[in-house]
This record gives C-alpha cells, structure tokens and sequence, in this order.
C-alpha cells in the first residue's frame, strides 16, 4: 500500500487559559490519500478548524504527530520551507487575508517570489495572468485592488495566490459557506477543475454536509474534539452509525418541502465520548468511536 | 384569506458618493394573515431592504417611494418616523441573523426582554416579572429565572437566539420578520430554531416573513415563496409551486446549486456570472446576462409578470406565449413530474 500523503497520529491540541485547559482536539488520527478529497464536518467548537490548521502547519500541536510525505512535521531534518510551498491554506473570508492596498497582481506573485518559481519579472507576470485565467478572473484584475472584487470572486482571488506556489495539498476551511448558493457552486466547481488540473489533494473542512457528500471521497466526522465516525463518503452517508452523526444527518435541509413535512430529527443523545473510546471498524471502510 | 401585509410598487434607493443605488425597484408583496412568506435572493438582491423600508428602519441616505404599503390595519404609504416607531415591537418585530448585536451586553436578559414590553404596556413589577419569565419559557428555554438573571455573554448562540425570539414577541406582535435568523447556527441549531418559530406562528397566530438564501431552509417552513432578484420579485407561488414547478432561470438556478442525495459527482449545474451593478441596471432582464436561455428581446425590454395560476406569478420572457419551446435542465425537468404527480394525486382526492 502506498504511503499516505497526510498522516496524523494521535494528535491532540490543548488550549490553556487562566488556569483551565480546553481540549480541542483529543488523541485524533487518519490518514489522507494523494489525489484524494476527505471532508472534515462537524459542528462549530468540534475541534475541526483547529485540527486542520495544526496539519497544515499554521496551529499549535499539543502531542501527536502530523507526517507529510512520511517526515514528521517539526521533527529534525523537517523541510519547513518545502512544506511551506507543498501545503496552501484556504479560509472563509479571503479578504481577511489580502492586503487591502497590495493590487491582486501582486499579492498573486508574493509567493513566486518567495520560491523563486520564475526566472524573470516577464515569466512571473505569465504566471499570474495564467492563474487568473485558470481561476477564471480577467486579465485586468492583477490590477485592481481586493475592494473592487464581489465576495466570489475574492474567494477567486484566494484561489489563485494559493496555486501560485504549485501547492500539491489545500486545506480548505469553509471556503464557501460566505458566498451566495449561485456562487458557491461556481466555486465548488472551479475546485474540482483544478483538483483534476493538478492532481491536488484536499482537505475539505465544513458544516454544509450536502456539499461534503458531493465533494468528497471520505468523510471524518468531529465531535467534542474527537472523531467520532469515519469512512467512505457513501458508508457515513448511507448508514450513520454514531448518535451524532445520525442527528447532524437528519437536521440537513432537503430543498424539498415534501421531505422536510415529512422528516423526523433525530435527537443528539451522545454525550461526551468515553476517554477509552477508540475507532472501531463497523462495516467495510467505515469506522465509528465506540 | 385576509393579507395582513400589503407593498404595492416599492422603490427604494440609496444616495451613495459614487452614484445612487437602485436597491428595490418596484416590489409588490403581500403576505397572507397566518402564514409563512419567504424572501430568497442573494446579497444586495434588496430582500431585507424591503422589510426594513415596511418598518422603517432605512436610514436618511434612503429615498422610499411607495403607492400603498398596509401594516395590519395601519396606512404606512405616507408614514412619518413617528408612525413606524408606533408599529415596531407591537404590530411586527424583527429578528436577525446575530443575535449579539441585538442584545445589550451590559443589561441582565430578563430586564432586556422586559423593556420591550414597557414600551407599550405598563404592567406592574410583579406582572412584568411574571410576562418575561413567561416569554422565556414560551422559547423553551430551561430554567427561566436563571436565564433572566444572565448576561447575553453567558449564553450560547442557540439560547441566544431564542432569548432574541422572546423579546420579539413578548409585545405580542402580529408579524415576525426573521432576517436569516439561521444563517450563523449549525444545522442541528437551525432546525431547533425552525421548530421554535413554527411552533410560536401556530400557537399565537403569527404571519412570518423570513428572509433567508438556504432553499432547504425554505422548504421546511414556507407556505409561499419570493424569489428575488436586482431588486424585483421574479417569481412568486406556493411552496409548491416554486419547489416542483419552478418557471424563472433564476429559481432553477438557485434549487441546482445544492447538491441532492442523488447527484452523481458531474457538475454542478452553475449559473454563471455575478449578480448585476445595482448602480447602473441594465436596459431589459437585469438576469438576461446570467440566464443560458435568455431570449433577444431579455435584452431590449423588462419582461412583464405572467401568471401560471392564480397564485403563482413569474417575471419571465420565456412565459410569453410567442417564446419558442424550450427546455429546462433535467434535475427541474425531474421536479416538473413530480408537479404533475402531485396534482394529479390532489385532482383525485
């Protein structure tokens, strides 16, 4: 079996404030496919933004190990730099992130840049009308500014300074959930084109589990800072196994009015998973913490 | 069925630096004494422009023209600040997507959901007391005196948006206008707070209009839907109209772009573009440049509102009678023969 390209390994992050410690990941681990989409849901305070920031490096890891191509992450001999380039961030609110006085432009061939990924000013500027392109934005936009720019398209924007460094990894988290439906699936789609494009892996981190279903090969499910149902997108989808997973399933808004009269929410009565509670397989790919 | 809201030719628009924004450009709703309307249309589509111009709520930059507007029995067409202040609170509350800046933080909840009673009524301590522990147990939230002794920092989203829901109704208003009340919840949340509002509406025979963008969200609760966009209101019908007969591009754009459960992972159907600039709308459909079936004439005049039923009203050249035939994608082709699957049941019974 190949190895995975993302390999986490009992990973834990605990935040300490006056006195008191939250845990907000608890001992979690898997693995993520090259090529491959996992989705990471759960609801907001899971743990599910902190797990993906401390994988992609940004985050503090309180015990565990984060492996990326084998080599563990902070470990000797680590390349930071090269994990750097390979691993790109996508958040919600791209504009949070931009400049407001840097033109697109620029802000697109910062990281070029920084890795040298173009022999001359010429060879930059082709590279960032081609990733303007490739996200579908016109040529004049590397010379406006971020203002100028609908929320979709900043997302666009994000988008582009993201596949700027040839990242072979994103972690994307929520990328969508501030855009208007009709742009959200502009966005849905152009991830999925450059997915095929560059062969990229993702990890997709949401709370829209219609768009996971759609989006993703597997899905990990997250509750109280720990995994608490995993496997292919299909197993979970089809035949939730844990309380949390069957009541987060069944609150989905179908848009259907004659499935919602008829839908009956399934009350979360899970409570706090048992310290020695581990993830056992139930079903062919398909893991639930019990 | 009486209307107990009523807009005829609503226009609203904002005087900005750069240009004045046509924000709403002629709307007419009505909403149904007892039932729930939804208004679904992206950002700057004007849907909460719209309620906020019936409660008076938009700012001076605003320039409001009307021909009726109808609050109850209330004549709001030519109505001063003075007039809504005197409907707000008692004839229709509003409820919105974060309930932290609706709330004071440095006020206890229970004296906050009192005051909006003592803007109307003047009960004594004892009676007030006894209607906002009343209110906060109606949200189904436990341990009433124990949330009324609470700062709104002290509690969860959830609780907080149901502490907002008890002070929106405590005055016991005859409309709640929920302005994407869900948005900022996790589903599980949201669909607690849907039950919550429906179980309010059917109890003190509320008429909701909620605002919202989640076409899943409006299936759960809506008996009739507005669809809005630049401004307009492009269609309009029953829930069951819009959800399995959709007729505007726009709509079947909106229901394609969620994922169902049996969606194969080709693409999502998209439509392409960016809503227009409300500054300078274009001659004709402002959707035309979105729509893959726009007609020569989307370009060249605003299509009128043609009627399929009495109920369900589309602002659409392709409703023409001239239109040659044309096709809509198949996941509303599917939806079409679940129309005529239904009616066809309800012909029978």
């Amino acid at each position: 079996m190949p190895e995975p390209l993302v390999a986490v390994q009992d990973l834990s992050v605990i935040f300490r404030k006056n006195r008191r410690a939250l845990t907000a990941v608890d001992r979690v681990s898997f693995a993520i496919d090259a090529g491959t989409t996992v989705g990471l849901v759960g609801e907001s305070g899971s743990g599910k933004s902190t797990t993906g920031r401390a994988i992609a490096g940004i985050g503090p890891i309180t015990s565990g190990t984060v492996s990326y191509r084998g080599q563990v992450l902070g470990a000797r001999g680590f390349d930071r730099r090269a994990f750097r380039r390979q691993v790109q961030l996508i958040f919600q609110d791209p504009f949070s992130s931009l400049d407001p006085r840097q033109k697109v432009g620029d802000a697109i061939a910062e990281g070029i840049e920084n890795f040298r990924l173009a022999n001359s000013a010429a060879e930059r500027r082709d590279q960032v009308q081609a990733l303007l392109a490739q996200v579908g934005l016109p040529p004049d936009a590397a010379n406006r500014f971020p203002h100028e720019f609908s929320g979709g398209q900043r997302q666009r924007i994000g988008i582009a300074r993201a596949l700027a460094v040839q990242p072979e990894f994103l972690v994307l988290d929520e990328p969508i959930s501030a855009l208007d439906v009709s742009i959200q699936a502009q966005i849905v789609n152009l991830l999925r084109q450059i997915q095929r494009d560059r062969h990229l892996t993702y990890l997709f981190i949401a709370h829209d589990l219609s768009m996971v279903r759609y989006l993703c090969d597997r899905v990990l499910v997250m509750s109280h800072g720990r995994i608490v149902e995993a496997g292919a997108t299909a197993a979970v989808y089809t035949d939730p196994r844990h309380p949390y997973t069957k009541s987060l399933l069944s609150a989905v808004p179908h848009a259907d009015p004659i499935y919602e009269h008829q839908k009956i929410l399934v009350p979360d009565t899970s409570s706090a998973p048992a310290p020695d509670a581990k993830l056992t397989p139930v079903a062919k790919d398909h893991w639930v913490l019990q | 069925m009486s209307d107990i809201i009523e807009i005829q030719n609503l226009h609203v628009q904002f005087q900005e630096d750069h240009g004045i924004l046509h924000a709403v450009n002629g709307v007419d709703l009505t909403v149904h004494q007892g039932e729930t309307l939804a208004i679904v249309g992206e950002s700057g589509s004007g849907k909460s422009v719209t309620t906020h111009a019936l409660l008076g709520l938009l700012g001076k930059d605003a320039t409001v023209t009307t021909d009726a507007m109808r609050l109850a029995d209330v004549d709001l067409t030519h109505a001063t600040p003075r007039d809504f202040a005197g409907v707000r609170g008692r004839l229709a509350s509003l409820i919105f997507q974060d309930p932290l800046s609706a709330l004071n933080p440095t006020m206890r909840i229970g004296r906050q959901i009192g005051e909006a009673l003592t803007v109307w009524h003047h009960p004594g301590k004892a009676a007030l007391r006894q209607a906002v522990l009343e209110a906060i147990a109606d949200v189904e939230l436990p341990d009433p005196a124990l949330v009324a002794s609470k700062y709104p920092h002290e509690l969860s989203g959830g609780q907080r948006q149901r502490v907002m829901i008890a002070q929106a109704l405590i005055a016991q208003p005859r409309v709640l206008i929920a302005d994407e009340p869900t948005t900022a919840l996790d589903v599980t949340l949201q669909a607690q707070v849907l039950a919550l509002i429906q179980a309010q509406k059917a109890k003190r025979d509320l008429s909701v209009v909620f605002i919202t963008h989640d076409l899943g969200v409006v299936a759960n609760i809506a008996d009739r839907v507005a669809i809005m966009y630049a401004g307009q209101i492009v269609e309009v019908g029953t829930a069951t109209e819009i959800f399995y007969h959709p007729q505007h591009p726009y709509t079947w754009g909106l229901l394609d772009a969620v994922p169902d459960d049996t969606a194969d992972r080709s693409e999502l159907f998209t439509l392409p573009g960016t809503p227009p600039d409300m500054h300078q709308l274009p001659v004709g459909d402002p959707f035309a440049p979105r729509n893959p079936q726009a007609l020569a004439i989307d370009y060249q005049q605003a299509p009128p509102v043609f009627a399929v039923t009495p109920t369900h009203r589309v602002r659409s050249w392709l409703l023409d009678p001239r239109t040659p035939p044309y096709q809509p994608p198949v996941s509303i082709q599917r939806r079409w023969a679940r129309y005529a699957a239904i009616m066809k049941e309800a012909s029978h019974a």
